[in-house]
């Protein structure tokens, strides 16, 4: 049971419009189409940002590249030393 | 600007994002008006380096800021024999979604400081959810040029910019 409200403004002719659509989809109203596409636009906005999906041969060498344990370079051994000093909480 | 050399969660109510300016717009314009949005709605966290003082009891200004968020990295296509090795997948790793010094500030070796923080505190962070690496998305080839120099391997090119990585082994040495 759908509880939370959401009012909007909108231009009248794109209202106009998506009665119509939402009519031609057997929806009972306005609003049940506007849930659908927020649903479903919303689903498709999240998944897009949650996961970085790379070529099988980049995702390889980075998998192959996380199990190797690699030492720190100079530079970041000396970064982490000079934080240390600078005493940042 | 002295510096309060604590990074602590942003509030807007106490940190002057108005003000920040790190001489690239697009990480102004994203502590100014979308650091905070994604804290609430839960897309990311940003953190801040305030400055000690405040000019006239008003807000703080932001010497420096990180912003961090879990996600994962996904393979184009996975054979059963690949995913079998794989028991975690899609595999989770933390991005370093922005990091900026003041303008004010730089030059002070914060850059580097603020970097060391962050990757401490995904440290921290992994400690309870489990990452392999950390990724950056650079903005331009300065960026590159600085996380390269901090040992982090190219990953691929992705919207026009470089994806960096660094291992959580790697990262896991320098703090324990």
């Amino acid at each position: 049971m759908a509880t939370a409200r959401f009012d909007m403004r909108l231009d009248e002719g794109v209202k106009a419009k998506a009665e119509k659509a939402a009519a031609l989809l057997g929806l009972k109203s306005l609003s049940d189409y506007v849930a659908k596409l927020m649903d479903v636009d919303a689903t498709r906005v999240i998944a897009q940002h949650e996961g970085l999906m790379v070529d099988d041969d980049v995702f390889d060498r980075f998998i192959k590249a996380c199990e190797e344990t690699r030492k720190p370079n100079k530079a970041l051994l000396d970064a982490a030393a000079f934080t240390r000093e600078q005493s940042i909480k | 600007m002295s510096l309060d050399y604590n990074f602590v969660e942003l509030d807007k109510a106490v940190h002057d994002r108005a003000v920040f300016d790190c001489g690239e717009v697009e990480l102004n314009t994203f502590i100014k008006t979308q650091a905070a949005r994604h804290m609430e709605v839960g897309i990311s966290r940003t953190m801040v380096l305030p400055a000690s003082v405040t000019p006239n009891g008003g807000k703080y200004s932001i010497c420096a800021f990180y912003t961090i968020a879990p996600s994962s990295i996904l393979r184009e296509t996975l054979p059963a024999a690949i995913a079998k090795k794989l028991p975690h997948y899609p595999v989770p790793v933390f991005l370093l979604a922005q990091m900026a010094v003041h303008t004010e500030c730089q030059g002070q070796g914060l850059g580097k400081v603020t970097l060391i923080k962050a990757l401490e505190y995904l440290w921290e962070i992994n400690a309870y959810m489990r990452a392999v690496a950390v990724i950056v998305d650079c903005l331009n080839t300065r960026a590159e040029q600085f996380y390269a120099k901090y040992g982090f391997e190219v990953l691929c090119h992705h919207n026009g910019r470089t994806r960096m990585f660094i291992s959580m082994k790697t990262v896991a040495q320098l703090f324990s």
